[in-house]
């Protein structure tokens, strides 16, 4: 679906009344903000190499992961055609677990695990999504669907390791699409304050996350 | 780790030190008719009847006995522990150095074939269809609890013992005086490498005339948990695993007594060795195969370990004042002074069990691996009510 998007792409700049009467702008922007992510991770691999325990793991072998919120703070670069369509080049987030992560209980290869999300850190890294933004005087609103990969790594899980236990360290990537609910203020002729708000429309699996914050847009 | 054991550790059993300093009576108005259990630490978490649903599997339960007093009957005929056990196997047969099989007197095997009747029925009251009986064959010396694998491999190589053997559980399951037991489950314990042939040659043998009678009756084996070859354990290699997996029904991989003598106190399952265990018997044949979880606990002393019961553990516990935490398997430990010096208990519940078999998805554990129930009369009275009510039907 989103491959016949981006090819149906060109047609829609051409049908737009800018286009047409060859007024079309086109202008390079970039943005910085913050934002509150909770999401059902999906499941982490082992990270190699494997510590010394008495077990031999199955090859990708995985470990279920609980919800998760995480504080990221993000960065990007879109262009703008027209003042309306909206093309995000990249977008990146980075930021760690945040609020109450409790431990909770897992499973790893046919083991018990408890895994601690404190200290796991997350990245995101969005490319060439596509966007729409409607002006009203110095408000705006908008909506863009981005493809996002999403790392988490540092994942610790306790499992047994004979009569003891021992700690093993995973990490997880998985895909999915994002799609960003914006409302702005236009600050001036290029700079804008945003509240976003972002369900994940898969994001390993179907809606399976929300993500709010702010961010400002500033013309470069 | 396993020293192929997981018999005979429960002749205790009836010993339920619910009077030693572990029941209390509350005085409150409606004790009355309300009897607590004095608990502690651990033993007194609810049993957690949420979390995920529970993998599907076939379900055995082993009585280490002949016969299943009241209580033990009781659980049987209940509809949570009728929905995720099919089969029960009683260890009640002894082979004898003569080539009989024990019990031989008339009134011991009429009393055997009225609970193997009534075990069967058990699952009609329950509200299922009859349970299937299986009857274990202990290969013990005449005390019937103690393994002596040098006598009993002795006994292997003679043919005409084996014979014997043979000849005697045919005419015991199928013949016309048959006991009514659906299978019959062969238990060799602590026997040396050498005997590997015979045992292959008289499960062979055995497994011939069973599934040639009339009424087909199915040989099971218990095997050890190895996870290589050569074995890592003392009676691993006695056991020809894919020659008798061509023969047997189904093969039992006994993953009990992970913590011994060797290893010192720890969990009586790990979860993930019982898989690996699984994993490595899976590798060697295509025989239907279950895997064991214990419904008992070991107590480790200076110098022996015992088995104890769940309500054991806890009375002790009780008695002794001793705090009980769970380990990383959620196993409930704790220690105690006893006259012969300090002690340790492992005991599972129903909460642990449930995160064992909840920790055995279908990706880790086939899910056409059975679960045997090891030690019936020992578990935590919730448990099989706590198992069903995660299990989907």
């Amino acid at each position: 679906m989103q491959r016949t998007l981006l090819a149906a792409l060109p047609l829609v700049f051409v049908a737009t009344p800018a286009f047409g009467a060859g007024r079309a702008s086109v202008r390079l922007e970039g943005s910085v903000g913050a934002s509150w992510s909770n999401v059902g991770l999906t499941a982490a691999k082992i990270t190699e190499p494997a510590p010394e325990t008495s077990r031999v793991y199955a090859p990708g072998a995985r470990l279920a992961l609980p919800r998760a919120n995480f504080a990221l703070i993000t960065a990007g670069t879109s262009f703008v055609i027209g003042d309306r369509w909206v093309i995000p080049l990249l977008q990146t987030s980075l930021g760690g677990v945040a609020g109450p992560s409790p431990t909770v209980a897992g499973t790893f290869d046919g083991d018990p695990a408890l895994v601690n999300l404190r200290g796991a850190f997350r990245t995101d890294l969005g490319i060439l999504g596509f966007g729409v933004r409607g002006n009203h005087r110095r408000w705006s609103g908008g909506i863009r669907a981005v493809p996002t990969a999403v790392i988490v790594a540092n994942v610790r899980a306790t499992v047994p390791n004979g009569v003891g236990a021992t700690e093993l360290t995973m990490n997880t990537i998985y895909f999915g699409v994002r799609a960003e609910f914006e409302g702005c203020r236009r600050l001036d002729p290029v700079t804008r304050f945003c509240i976003v708000g972002a369900p994940s429309l898969f994001d390993g699996r179907p809606f399976n996350g929300f993500t709010f914050g702010f961010r400002m847009d500033l013309g470069l | 780790m396993n020293q192929m054991r997981w018999t005979s550790r429960l002749s205790l059993l009836p010993v339920l030190l619910l009077a030693a300093g572990g029941c209390a009576w509350d005085t409150s108005e409606d004790a009355a008719v309300r009897p607590a259990l004095a608990c502690a630490g651990a033993f007194c978490d609810a049993p957690r009847g949420e979390g995920s649903p529970l993998p599907r599997r076939r379900g055995t339960i082993v009585s280490d006995g002949c016969f299943p007093d009241a209580r033990a009957l009781a659980t049987l005929a209940a509809p949570a522990t009728r929905q995720i056990v099919e089969e029960i196997v009683l260890l009640c047969l002894i082979p004898r150095g003569d080539g009989a099989i024990a019990p031989t007197d008339a009134a011991a095997r009429d009393e055997l074939r009225r609970v193997v009747a009534s075990v069967q029925n058990a699952g009609i009251r329950a509200g299922g269809a009859p349970y299937r009986v299986s009857l274990g064959v202990s290969f013990t010396d005449e005390t019937g609890v103690r393994f002596d694998g040098a006598q009993t491999a002795a006994q292997f190589a003679d043919a005409r013992v084996r014979g014997g053997w043979a000849d005697a559980l045919t005419s015991l399951l199928s013949g016309p005086n048959s006991l009514g037991a659906d299978a019959i489950d062969l238990n060799v314990e602590a026997v040396p490498p050498g005997v590997r042939s015979d045992l292959t040659v008289f499960t062979e043998d055995l497994a011939g005339k069973l599934h040639a009678a009339p009424k087909r009756v199915a040989v099971n084996l218990f095997v050890p948990p190895s996870l290589r070859s050569p074995s890592d354990l003392p009676s691993g290699d006695a056991f020809n695993v894919p020659a008798l997996g061509a023969v047997a029904d189904r093969l039992r991989v006994m993953t009990l007594d992970y913590a011994d003598r060797s290893t010192g106190p720890g969990p009586t399952i790990v979860p993930g060795w019982a898989v690996e265990a699984a994993r490595f018997a899976r590798r060697q044949t295509s025989a239907p195969l279950d895997v064991a979880v214990p419904l008992y606990g070991n107590d480790f002393g200076p110098s022996t370990t015992r088995g104890v019961s769940y309500l054991e553990a806890a009375g002790l516990a009780s008695a002794a004042s001793a705090p009980p935490s769970r380990g990383i398997t959620d196993a409930i430990t704790y220690v105690y002074s006893a006259s012969d010096g300090v002690h340790t208990v492992w005991v599972d519940d129903a909460r642990s069990l449930g995160r064992t078999l909840g920790a055995w998805q279908t990706e880790a554990l086939g899910a056409e691996i059975g679960v045997v129930y090891f030690g019936l009369g020992a578990e935590d009275p919730s448990l099989f009510s706590t198992l069903a009510g995660r299990t989907p039907r």
